[in-house]
């Protein structure tokens, strides 16, 4: 019983000094907000999407702790999937990743979605990510749609 | 020398390239469902220089003549599975810039109470190849001759209202070899209420059961496939090389079967319909 | 080590048990918590789409060349004349049956003077160099396939028969290939 009671003071310890720590920021959020959409693509044609392009290029919105460093890191597909398994390369260059604090596809700060990026968030906590890329049909590329899935990891640096 | 040639052949090709005018057009048959009343065209010029391009429609299918050869039927107008009345293409007229893509609209206005089924109607894409240059020593002739090359593609444009369903039946085939071909023909009768959109495959199979291949380049090719629509009835004649250097005396079975697959098109865009397949013999004195 | 002491068989020593694990709980929950506060982590993912479409390319390729022309003296260029006849070159799927048909001039014009154009010949074949063509007529048309890698070649040729009179001038026309598919 006295255990017990130790016990409880030391959790409301633990509660007492997590709350200031948890009320720092809001909770974080990333939203996939538009997909990267190559449209049709020919074989044996590069179709080349740029992280500027505001109806194709891929968006994902952030909100989060306002001010201080965000860690940004892709998992990003070398193929995409088509009919009966086909493959399709997808190539990301060194600028087809773009940050914009103010959640303008026309104000970013180019990055490689190949390498994780620390970025400084905004003080109004929202911000975007946008992506680009290109797809390279082989010129025996069969017909049909291809998917892939690109995940955008957002960690918030102490 | 060889240097030389190297260079020569460079050259060649350059001033090929910087001829080769056209506009490459993507999906060679479009699909459209009622639901959406909608479809596209994605036009892209290759060249290094502009491609002025005009769309037009016509109602037509393909059939064959008496030699089995694919021609285009645009004789029937007025038939009921014409969609040519309602169906239009956006922009009619438009140039499309170097290694440029732009896209031509299909809008479809059916008519009110149009029945299930599947409406046809052909798409005319002309492009003006690229004025050629004129050749000639100038100061040696007074007249010059030049020609332009134009190019007009015709696809297919398929329109789907409510349940479509297909089929096709094979009845007539024969095949015999002439020359360092195999011919073949066969009679195809579409069913259902939809286009049949498939392929033939032929496989030579010698007394013993084994199947005659062809080497090609690195890989033994089993099968001529040919892709075929069939949208009332044909009797295609299809002609495939044989393996080289010919076929030993003897008995062989040619089969041969008619598939509701395409490698060329959407799967989601091609309907499911049974496989037909036949076999006939053929002797080789 | 917490198994060592749940095997005890003391009161006192079940209840030291007990503290010591919940309190490493809670040591854990803080460690863990405090790790959340420094290192907050979340991930989103969207879909990169793409529709293949399979094309079919028909190219105006080489000029129908007569070079030079002189007035009465008719110039031909075969179909058979790689060099020189006119060329289109079709793309598309592996082994399709297309066909082909032609608008072929009559005449070619110069600032209101006409040149005859006549006695067309046309060669298809599956490769570049003609070998295995077939000859046919450009004005009756034609109905071949595309070989195996989906490819085809069309030659053209013609006769100019310039008059003997014939006004200086630079003689165009058109020569149009339909392809249906």
């Amino acid at each position: 019983m006295i255990n017990m009671n130790r016990e409880s003071l030391v959790v409301l310890g633990v509660m007492l000094l997590a709350a200031p720590l948890l009320a720092q920021g809001k909770p974080l959020t990333v939203t996939g907000v538009r997909g990267l959409t190559f449209g049709a693509v020919l074989p044996g044609v590069p179709r080349v999407i740029l992280r500027t392009d505001p109806a194709n290029s891929g968006q994902f919105d952030i909100k989060g702790p306002k001010g201080g460093p965000v860690l940004l890191s892709f998992v990003l597909p070398l193929s995409m999937t088509g009919p009966g398994g086909a493959l399709m390369p997808i190539v990301f260059g060194a600028g087809d990743a773009g940050f914009s604090s103010t959640q303008s596809i026309g104000s970013q700060v180019g990055f490689d979605p190949k390498q994780p990026t620390t970025v400084t968030f905004p003080n109004n906590g929202s911000a975007s990510v946008f992506v680009g890329a290109t797809a390279n049909p082989a010129t025996n590329q069969r017909a049909g749609a291809y998917t892939g899935t690109i995940t955008l990891t957002v960690t918030v640096l102490p | 020398m060889m240097r030389a040639l190297g260079l020569a052949g460079m050259l060649a090709l350059a001033s090929a390239s910087l001829a080769a005018q056209g506009v490459m057009v993507a999906p060679h048959a479009v699909f459209i469902d009622h639901r959406l009343r909608s479809g596209s065209v994605l036009l892209y010029n290759p060249g290094t220089e502009p491609v002025e391009v005009s769309i037009s429609t016509i109602f037509g299918y393909p059939t064959t003549d008496s030699a089995g050869r694919i021609t285009l039927d645009t004789l029937l107008a007025d038939s009921t599975v014409s969609a040519l009345r309602w169906i239009q293409a956006f922009p009619r007229r438009l140039t499309v810039g170097p290694r440029e893509r732009q896209t031509v609209r299909l809008l479809a206005r059916p008519p009110a109470g149009l029945p299930d089924g599947e409406y046809w109607l052909r798409l005319v894409i002309a492009a003006q190849a690229g004025r050629v240059p004129i050749t000639g020593v100038a100061d040696t002739t007074a007249i010059q001759v030049g020609l332009t090359l134009e190019v007009r593609t015709i696809i297919g444009v398929n329109y789907r209202k409510g349940p479509v369903g297909t089929g096709v039946t094979l009845s007539e085939l024969s095949a015999r070899i002439v020359g360092d071909s195999l011919i073949t023909r066969s009679k195809l009768e579409r069913r259902g209420n939809a286009a049949f959109i498939g392929m033939i495959r032929e496989t030579l199979v010698d007394s013993t059961g084994a199947v005659r291949g062809q080497r090609v380049g690195d890989s033994l090719v089993t099968t001529f496939a040919s892709p075929i629509g069939v949208y009332v009835a044909m009797q295609p004649r299809l002609a495939s090389a044989i393996p080289h250097p010919g076929l030993p005396r003897g008995r062989y079975w040619l089969r041969y079967e008619v598939v509701a697959e395409r490698d060329d098109l959407d799967p989601t865009v091609v309907l499911k319909a049974p496989a037909v397949r036949d076999s006939v013999q053929l002797v080789v004195p | 080590m917490a198994l060592q002491l749940t095997n005890s068989s003391t009161q006192k020593q079940e209840l030291e048990m007990r503290s010591i694990t919940k309190l490493s709980l809670v040591v854990a929950a803080l460690v863990l918590t405090g790790t959340a506060v420094q290192a907050q982590t979340n991930n989103a993912s969207i879909t990169a789409t793409a529709n293949v479409q399979t094309p079919i390319n028909v190219l105006g390729a080489q000029q129908l060349n007569f070079g030079n022309v002189f007035p009465g003296v008719n110039k031909s260029i075969a179909a058979t004349d790689l060099t020189n006849a006119g060329r289109f070159d079709v793309t598309g799927q592996a082994s399709s049956p297309v066909t082909i048909s032609f608008t072929l001039p009559a005449t070619l014009g110069s600032a209101g003077n006409t040149m005859p154009i006549v006695s067309y010949t046309g060669v298809h074949a599956q490769n570049n160099a003609q070998t295995g063509g077939t000859a046919f007529s450009p004005a009756a048309g034609a109905s071949p396939s595309l070989n195996a890698s989906g490819a085809l070649w069309v030659w053209v040729g013609a006769q100019v028969q310039p008059a003997t009179n014939q006004a200086a001038g630079v003689y165009t026309g058109s020569i149009t290939m339909t392809v249906v598919y």
